[in-house]
Parts: C-alpha cells; structure tokens; sequence
C-alpha cells in the first residue's frame, strides 16, 4: 500500500512517469552484443587507419624519389651529362669525397646551399675543406628534407661519414647490378657486387659523369635512385647508404642491385653504425677483412621499395621481384630481357 | 529459448571480434626455418654469417647472422649453395684509410672454399633445428 502511494505521488512528480515504467529497456545481453559489434568494428578499423598512414607516407617517397628523378633530369639538360657517383679522390684538391648529393642541391631548390657549400675553402679554410667530412655541422649537417624518406624514423639523421657532422639521407643512385667473378655461367659463381669502381655496370660510379646514350637497355629499364635504410639518427660509421659527406668511397654514394631489395644479405661498407640492425644487416667491411663496398635497396615500405627509373618514372618494386629482372634493371647495357617488375 | 538466442549472438560477436587478430598470425612466404651449430676446426664461430644461396631459379640468397656456434635462419626450400665468413682482427695491424684514423685491420679466417668457392651445398626439405656445418681449415 506503500508503495503504491509512493509510486503514484513519483508519478504526479513527473508527466512521463507511467509511460517510463511501462517501456521495454535493453537487457544486458543485448548492450554486450552491441559493444561486441562496436568492438569488431574497431578492430577492424584501427589497422586499416595505421596501413592509411604508412600509404601517405609512401606516396611522399615516392613523390621525393619523383624530384630525384626529375633533378638528375635538369642536371643532364645543364650539364649534357648525369653527375658523377662520387668523385676521384686526388691529392692536393679539396672538397674531396664529393658526390651526386652536393652536384644535384641546385637542382633540388637549394641553389644557396650549393653555393654556400661551394665557398666551403674561404668560409673554413683550406684544411677544412680538403675533404669534405672535416667541414663542420653547420654546413655539413643541414638536414634536406626531400632526402628524407618519412617512414624511416632515423631521420633527420647524421652519420656514414666517419663522425656525427655531417647528413645521412636515405636515397641512392644505382652502381650496378653486380658481375659474374668468372665469365663462366655457374649458378653459385660469386658475383662482384663492388661499387668502388668507375664502373660497376650501373649508371653511376666513380668519377665518370654518364650520359643518357650510355643508358644502352633504355632509360626505362634501367635503374637510377633507390632509397635505402639508414640504421639509426646517429653513430659513427663510414660508408653507409646516404651518407653523403665523406662516407663516398666506402659505399655512402649508391646502392648495388645484386640482390634483391631487402635482402637479408647484409650492405658491406667500411664500418656498420649497427651489425644487427632490424631489416638492415650490415658487415664492417674493414675490420672483418672483407672485399667490395656495397649498400642495397631497403625500406620501411611493407614489401618493397620506391625506385626512380632514368626516363623519370618512380616505381614501387616488389621485395619478391625476380633477381635476375632487377639486376638486370640495375645494369645499363645487359642486354638481358626484364621479367614483370 | 530467447537467451539461448542472444547467447548464439555474442559468440558469433566474440568470433568475429577475434578473427582480425588471429589471420595476422602465421607466414606465408613459402621459406623455411633452419638452424644449428657451425664450428671451425672443432670450436663453435663466435661471430660471423651464413648464406643460403637457391642453385636453381633467380638464384635468390639469405643470410643470418652466427653467434657463438649458433644460427637461424630462413630460406627456400631446394638446392642451396652454403657460404660460412667469420672474421678476426689482424694482432698490432692498423692502417689509415681515413684521413687521422688509424683502423684495426681484420682478415677473414674461413677458407675460400667455404665461402667464395663454396664447395657446400644442402637440399632443404623442410624445417630442420640440426643443420649443423663443420668447417676444417
């Protein structure tokens, strides 16, 4: 009798009041099959957005292999030439161990830079500018964003050029795809994957500016840039791939296409900033007693990399790409047949 | 009869919400697992690498890392021509190939016909934890 008095007074406090008593409420079972669904579908949405960001990411390599490509272009309009891999060291010269990177700056925008790195003898000195790794991280260490592949988390990075000055970016040009050591054809024959030679079978190598008429196979099936992994911000390590400030001569320069890209074969350069670094292995070179400098192709990208072809085009190559079709991408004039890339 | 219904609804919910998480899982690159133990006039290779180069088709390697005797690695299944380096500082040899750095120079031990005249080959069938090589100099 209480309670109904009680009710019937909560109902005159509210207009709803009977009506709210008598609708139907969810039962627990229902709101834990909705919180289930809703569950699910996160589930299913999260790693969608993570793939979404990596997608943009790619597309800004791409877009950078893209300006890579179209600057070895302007250069070859400018110069009737592609730049050299890196320079022939020679006594007595300064701005020793120079490469493509320093050749190119102009025409990747950064026409004050050049210029600044151009003056490097009267702002430092002759020391300093004997080679190019001694000159300080005020010149040196300019971080240029376009070399910057945005899904490797290095960068803005320094090293493979002996100390923390100068820049590491992450692409490359292409030295060749490797050659037999013997002529004959043995499946297990040891190809010579070197790229410290004038011509190691690619477009670019020591010294010798290529022209587009050397580009024998077409420009279409023959590799120019290629990006690579850079182990890490810092560390002192010579010749590791993007090291552009002295670590030339000891692979920084280029990447080799003897193997596939990301290979577990490791990059053999003078020193490692890491041996075991994840998706990149490396071997140092010098204090292991090993012949040949080589860096290859490797990425963040899930199952490939981005590479920038001659004729200017940028293409998304597979890790699961037929060996003997990239090395043959990698070499100027193989005259091979290239499989599907 | 209407929980049982509602109870049918979550577990189909719980399946689904499960099934995104576990066909992550599992590789489908067609390689295969090995490991084992690689010595060098009968004492384990501290530190050095081995590769698996395939003698038939692109001809495609994989290398892995030795520590302290032991490797994993995965490769192709078939043929495969097997390379073994390891490496060792040459006593009170140093050079300066960089200008005012004086370098350890190193050598590698191993015997060319273990490496770049490899004269060891393995037919991998299938996943293998015995893989062992043993190397005499």
């Amino acid at each position: 009798m209480r309670v109904c008095e009680y009710r019937r007074s909560d109902a005159s406090n509210s207009v709803r009041g009977d009506v709210a008593t008598s609708r139907r409420g969810f039962t627990l079972v229902e709101l834990l099959v909705v919180i289930a669904i809703i569950g699910v579908m996160v589930g299913l949405l999260l790693p969608a957005v993570q793939a979404a960001r990596e997608a943009a990411r790619r597309m800004q390599c791409s877009n950078n292999v893209k300006q890579l490509s179209l600057a070895m272009h302007n250069y070859h309009d400018a110069f009737k030439s592609f730049p050299y891999g890196h320079k022939q060291e020679v006594a007595g010269q300064t701005k020793r161990r120079d490469t493509w990177y320093h050749r190119i700056l102009p025409f990747i925008e950064q026409q004050s830079y050049y210029e600044a790195y151009d003056r490097a003898e009267d702002t430092f000195g002759q020391f300093a500018a004997e080679y190019i790794h001694r000159l300080p991280a005020e010149i040196a260490g300019i971080a240029v964003d376009g070399l910057m592949c945005p899904s490797d988390p290095a960068g803005p990075a320094r090293g493979g050029g002996g100390s923390n000055n100068g820049f590491q970016g992450n692409y490359a040009v292409c030295a060749g795809g490797g050659t037999p050591v013997t002529a004959i054809i043995d499946p297990t024959a040891v190809l010579n994957l070197n790229m410290i030679l004038e011509d190691a079978g690619g477009m670019f190598g020591r010294q010798r500016a290529r022209k587009f008429r050397d580009c024998v196979d077409g420009t279409s099936n023959t590799l120019a840039v290629s990006e690579g992994i850079i182990r890490g911000s810092t560390g002192g390590s010579w010749g590791g791939l993007g090291g552009y400030w002295g670590g030339a001569p000891h692979g920084a320069f280029g990447f080799s296409a003897g193997e596939t890209p990301n290979t577990t074969i490791p990059d053999r350069v003078y020193s490692c900033k890491s041996v075991t670094f994840m998706r990149a292995p490396c071997e140092n070179g010098f204090a292991d007693g090993l012949p040949g400098r080589w860096n290859f192709a490797r990425s963040y990208h899930p199952g490939g990399v981005q590479v920038g072809l001659c004729d200017g085009s940028v293409r998304f190559v597979s890790d699961s790409v037929d060996r003997n079709t990239w090395r043959n991408l990698g070499n100027r004039q193989d005259g091979g047949l290239l499989g599907e890339f | 009869m209407r929980w049982l219904h509602h109870s049918g609804l979550l577990l189909l919910a719980s399946i689904l919400a499960v099934l995104p998480i576990a066909s992550g899982c599992g590789s489908s690159d067609g390689l295969v697992g090995l490991g084992g133990t690689v010595t060098f006039d009968g004492t384990p290779i501290s530190e050095g690498r081995i590769q698996f180069r395939s003698t038939t088709g692109d001809l495609k390697a994989y290398s892995a890392r030795i520590e302290n005797g032991k490797y994993e690695i995965r490769v192709e299944p078939g043929e495969a021509a097997v390379q073994i380096y390891a490496s060792r500082p040459v006593p009170g040899k140093f050079e300066e190939v960089n200008p005012g750095e004086k370098d350890q120079v190193g050598e590698m031990y191993i015997p060319e016909r273990y490496n770049s005249r490899t004269e060891l080959s393995v037919n991998v069938e299938g996943p293998k934890e015995d893989q062992d090589f043993a190397l005499t100099p």
